[in-house]
Order: C-alpha cells, then sequence, then structure tokens
C-alpha cells in the first residue's frame, strides 16, 4: 500500500516535471499570477491571527502579545456589533424574500413580448442600474426620496397621502434597502431565467397547445417547471451569500438615524475602522463575517449538489 | 411574427414592461434635468420631469473646480492601467487553466477559488498595503485587483469551448504557447474580453471603498471617492439644518453624478450586445 503510493506520487512528480519542459512558456506565464495571488490573497489570511493578539505596528504579527478569545467575547458583549450582527441577517433574509420572485416576474413577461424591438430594449435598459455604482445611486436617491423635496414624496402629497422618511425612519429605511435593491438588480437577475427559457424545446410548447393548454397554463406547466434548477441554484447562492452583500448600498445610503435597523457587520466595522481604529478587535469582527458567511456559502453549495446530482455552483 | 392578433393581455404586458422601463430611467432623467436646472427652478419644480429651465453653471463650475478635474484624471488612469492590467493578466490565467492536460491546472485553480470563499478581511489588507508602501500610491487600488476570481473563471470555461484543433495546429507549426494566446486565442475571444473588460473598467471606476482606505490625499481621490464626499457631506448639512439654507450644492452634486455616469452608459451600448453571449457561454460548465 505505501510502496504503491510512493511510486505513484513519485511517477507524478516525474510527470509533472516532464509536464514543465514541455510546456515551459505556460509555466512562466503563470508564474506572476501565482506570486500576485500569494502576496493580496493569501498573506492577508494570515493577518487573521491577529484577531487573537493585541496588534501594535511596532510589535507586529509575531510580537503582539496573545489574548486568545478576548476581542471575540467582547465583540459579542457589545450592543452595537450584536444588532449589527442581527441587522445583517434581518436585512438580507427581507431582501430574499420580497426581491427573490421579482427577476423571475420579469423575465416571464419579457418571454411574452411578441415585439422583437421591444423586448430588446427593455432588457438593454433594465440591465443598465447594475453598473452603476451606490454612491452615485445614493447620491440620486437622497434627493429623489428626500421627504420635503423629493418626487416621491411629492408624488404621495399630490395623492393626499401622508409624506414617508424613506431614508430616516428606522422602521422604514430596510424596506428602502430592499426596494432600492431590487430596481437595481432586477434586471441583471433576469438574465439567467431568461437564459433558462431560451432551452426550453418549443416541442414542449406545441404539445401543450395540442392537449389545450392556453397562455398562462403553458407558463405555469411549461415555464415554470423548466426555471425550477435555476430558482434553486439562484435562491441558494443568495442565502450563502447573507453575510457578504449590502455594504455598498448600506454605507451609502445610511446615517445615524437609522443605524438601530440599518448598520450591519460590515459598516459597523469600516465606520469603526474609520473613527476608533482598533485594529485587532476589527480583524476579530472581520472574521466572524468571513468565517459564518464561508459556512453559509459552503452549506449552500451542498444543497445544490444534492438536488443537481453532484454539481455544486462551484 | 407579423398578424398576430393582440389580445388585451399582449396589451397589459407591454404596458407593465414600459411602466417598468420608464421607473428603471426615470431617477437618472430626474438627476440629470436637475444638472441643468437652475437653483431656483430646482425648487419651484416638484418631479423635474421636463426641464423648466436650461443652465450649464453647475458644469462649468465643477470643470474649473480642479479637485473635480484631478478625480476624473485619476479615475481615467486607475481605470485604464487597471483594466488593461487587470485583462492581459485574466486573459493569461484563464488560457493556462483552460488545459485540462497540464499538470498542475486543477491544484491552481484551487487556489484561485478558495479566494472566492474566505478573505483576510479589511484591516490583514490594510496593514499588508502600510508594509508595502503603498499607502497614498494609485497602484494600491490597481495591484490588488488585478484577477478577479470571478471573472477569472467565466474567461477559462469560454476557452474551454473553443476548438482546439486550430491551435494544435499552429502548435504543430512550432508557434509558441505565447504567440498562440496573442495571435489566435485573443482575437477569436472577443465576446468574452469585451464583456470581461467591460465588468473590470467598470469596477475600477466604480470603485471608492479601496479609494477610501488606502488614499488619505485629496489629490489621488478618483471621481467616485470625490462624489461620495459631495454627496455625504452634502446631505449632513441638510440634516443639520433641517433642509433650510440649502442652495445650489444639488444642482453641483446633480452635475458630478451624471460627469460619473457618462462615460459607462456611453461604453454600455456598445459592449451590451457582447456581454449577455459571454456571461452564458462563460458561466456555462461543459
Amino acid at each position: 500500500m505505501t510502496t504503491s503510493r510512493r511510486f505513484a506520487s513519485a511517477s507524478y512528480a516525474r510527470n509533472a516535471l516532464r509536464d514543465i519542459r514541455m510546456n515551459k512558456m505556460l509555466y512562466l506565464l503563470i508564474i506572476p499570477p501565482l506570486v500576485y495571488l500569494f502576496v493580496f490573497h493569501y498573506l492577508p489570511m494570515y493577518g487573521v491571527i491577529i484577531s487573537f493578539q493585541d496588534f501594535s505596528f511596532k510589535k507586529g504579527y509575531f510580537g503582539s502579545d496573545w489574548v486568545g478569545f478576548e476581542h471575540f467575547q467582547w465583540l459579542f458583549e457589545n450592543p452595537t456589533f450584536r444588532r449589527a450582527f442581527f441587522n445583517t441577517f434581518k436585512i438580507n433574509l427581507l431582501r430574499i424574500l420580497i426581491g427573490f420572485p421579482c427577476p423571475i416576474i420579469l423575465a416571464l413577461l419579457i418571454n411574452e413580448v411578441r415585439v422583437t424591438v421591444f423586448k430588446r430594449t427593455v432588457q438593454t435598459v433594465s440591465y443598465l442600474p447594475f453598473f452603476i455604482s451606490w454612491v452615485v445611486l445614493a447620491g440620486i436617491f437622497n434627493d429623489l426620496l428626500s421627504r420635503d423635496f423629493g418626487a416621491v414624496n411629492n408624488v404621495f402629497a399630490s395623492l393626499g397621502l401622508p409624506r414617508i422618511d424613506f431614508l430616516q425612519d428606522p422602521n422604514v429605511f430596510p424596506f428602502t434597502l430592499v426596494v432600492s435593491e431590487i430596481w437595481r438588480t432586477v434586471g441583471w437577475g433576469s438574465i439567467f431565467y431568461l437564459a433558462t427559457i431560451a432551452t426550453i424545446s418549443p416541442a414542449l410548447y406545441e404539445a401543450a397547445e395540442v392537449d389545450g393548454a392556453n397562455r398562462l397554463q403553458k407558463v405555469l406547466f411549461v415555464t415554470l417547471p423548466a426555471l425550477r434548477p435555476t430558482m434553486v441554484v439562484l435562491l441558494l447562492l443568495s442565502i450563502g451569500n447573507v453575510l457578504r452583500v449590502g455594504f455598498d448600498q448600506v454605507f451609502n445610503l445610511y446615517n445615524p438615524l437609522v443605524y438601530e435597523t440599518g448598520d450591519i457587520i460590515q459598516t459597523y466595522i469600516v465606520r469603526s475602522f474609520s473613527e476608533f481604529p482598533r485594529f485587532s478587535r476589527l480583524a476579530a469582527a472581520g472574521f466572524i463575517q468571513s468565517l459564518l458567511g464561508l459556512i453559509m456559502l459552503l452549506v449552500a453549495n451542498e444543497g445544490v449538489k444534492r438536488l443537481q446530482d453532484g454539481e455544486g455552483i462551484y | 411574427m407579423r398578424g398576430l392578433r393582440w389580445s388585451p393581455i399582449d396589451i397589459a404586458i407591454v404596458f407593465g414592461l414600459a411602466v417598468f422601463g420608464l421607473m428603471t430611467l426615470y431617477p437618472f432623467w430626474y438627476i440629470l434635468v436637475i444638472s441643468f436646472s437652475t437653483p431656483e427652478a430646482y425648487f419651484a419644480s416638484d418631479y423635474h420631469l421636463i426641464p423648466s429651465s436650461f443652465t450649464i453653471e453647475a458644469y462649468q463650475y465643477n470643470l474649473e473646480n480642479p479637485q473635480l478635474t484631478r478625480s476624473l484624471a485619476n479615475s481615467i488612469f486607475i481605470t485604464a492601467i487597471g483594466t488593461t492590467n487587470s485583462l492581459i493578466w485574466t486573459t493569461i490565467t484563464g488560457y493556462f487553466l483552460s488545459k485540462r492536460g497540464l499538470a498542475f491546472v486543477s491544484l491552481i485553480f484551487t487556489l484561485f477559488l478558495v479566494t472566492l470563499f474566505f478573505d483576510g478581511g479589511l484591516v490583514p489588507k490594510f496593514i499588508l498595503i502600510r508594509q508595502l508602501g503603498l499607502r497614498n500610491n494609485l497602484l494600491a487600488v490597481i495591484l490588488p485587483f488585478t484577477i478577479n476570481p470571478f471573472f477569472l473563471i467565466l474567461t477559462k470555461n469560454y476557452f474551454r469551448t473553443r476548438n482546439p484543433e486550430i491551435e494544435e495546429a499552429a502548435r504543430v507549426d512550432g508557434a509558441s504557447a505565447f504567440t498562440i494566446l496573442f495571435r489566435i486565442v485573443v482575437p477569436t475571444s472577443k465576446p468574452i474580453l469585451a464583456t470581461v473588460g467591460l465588468f473590470y473598467a467598470v469596477q475600477y471606476w466604480n470603485d471608492w471603498f479601496w479609494p477610501m482606505i488606502y488614499l488619505s490625499e485629496r489629490e489621488l481621490f478618483p471621481l467616485a471617492l470625490h462624489l461620495r464626499n459631495i454627496v455625504t457631506q452634502s446631505t449632513s448639512f441638510e440634516h443639520n439644518t433641517g433642509g433650510i439654507g440649502v442652495t445650489s450644492p444639488a444642482t453641483i452634486r446633480a452635475s458630478t453624478i451624471v460627469l460619473t455616469i457618462v462615460p459607462i452608459v456611453l461604453a454600455y451600448p456598445f459592449v451590451q450586445r457582447y456581454f449577455v453571449h459571454g456571461i452564458l457561454l462563460g458561466s456555462s460548465k461543459e
């Protein structure tokens, strides 16, 4: 057993060497990307150890004092961090709950359009906001959604409805986040569904027609079932990403009045970083976020694998 | 499909999608109209649907503001150098990873994949940049983002869908891997390179976060960060004064926003026809 394994690894090394000799140029070309990967991605991972230390630049990674789980304990006893921790889940689950069906509905509607020019135009327009950063969108929405001057509230007022403080009322703010994110990404999300719809065999629709199916029935019994695998993948993926998304949006839209419902882990870290940089403590907060994010993503990927005959997302 | 009769459902769907499209465009139109308004007209109009005044004062003010022109130059520099650098290395790495026969392909691919799942976080990255001496250097917002694993996967998958025969023929004729890559593979992979190039360019152009962390000198700020400073300052100002006494900043803010979006909107239609194709081919598992 051991001999054969040793033999196998020796021949593997021989093959690898031969492989490198034969493809010298390719291997030369891959050296800079590997150096890049090591320096900018793997070195910072090592930096995670400072969350178990009392890091100071003077003493460095090796000289700083070890403090065990002190920072983690401090964080979970700190009401601001705890609030941010739960807000992260609340906002993102709300986002998935309300936002998930939207691109599906949009794709189904676009698919029903028979005028190609109109179809293409709607698609092109719908992808556009995805490419605009939240800095810009926050600049627009601060104006558009403002309580006293904003166009949206002016519409409400002209209809005799009360003005709503979308950006400063802590009860409304999470919904502002969710709806504006849907506005930005619904078109982009529909691409994946439209692509799946394009692969459905026309024979299925013809068969349904022969069976006397009307338009709605064709959507319900042919299109939707065909979309199911895509839905599952995208749903699990967004659940897996719960801890990783939303920073750009929240950080650019929120303000002290809505910290109570709007502050998330990443905004907590970045705000503390610029106000009062305790490197080790913030590294610990980042580590919690990364680790939980990793676990959720792995669980989601495992779920996809189960549902798709062993094929994960990654 | 000519001659098909329009049922009420068709009309309802087209109407609904038209409303949706207009709602998508309205915020952009709104800010465009404000950017060309006089301050008086800004306060007089409720919806800014139809321009009631026209002035380029806000743009004049902005283009005479040295901070804005410097930020614009920084953004152009970061986007041009960053996108070129990223495209070159993503193409090379993607090409390498598309060669299934090579011994180290799966190992190296895994090394890249890991970075999608776990990252060191803000603080260790900041410490790294400080120790490399890259603080307040534009390279700090370019080099760490050379290869984006998502775009790398798209590129690799696209290369794998290519017909290997042409490359094989060139190899037999004695062409080196370098020649094959840049003379044969690159010129025939336009959809994916345009797609990934657009994504990188948008990423560099829109980035305000890492510049905010790594750059503290105003002369180095890109446009997005400059805009963020204007937006946050003015909102805290409006907040502090209850909205009273705010004069021209709204129109100047609007014109800065327009200047930030324009390059993306101009490039978008040209690349748009490639990217749906590029994404779908790249994201399909062969």
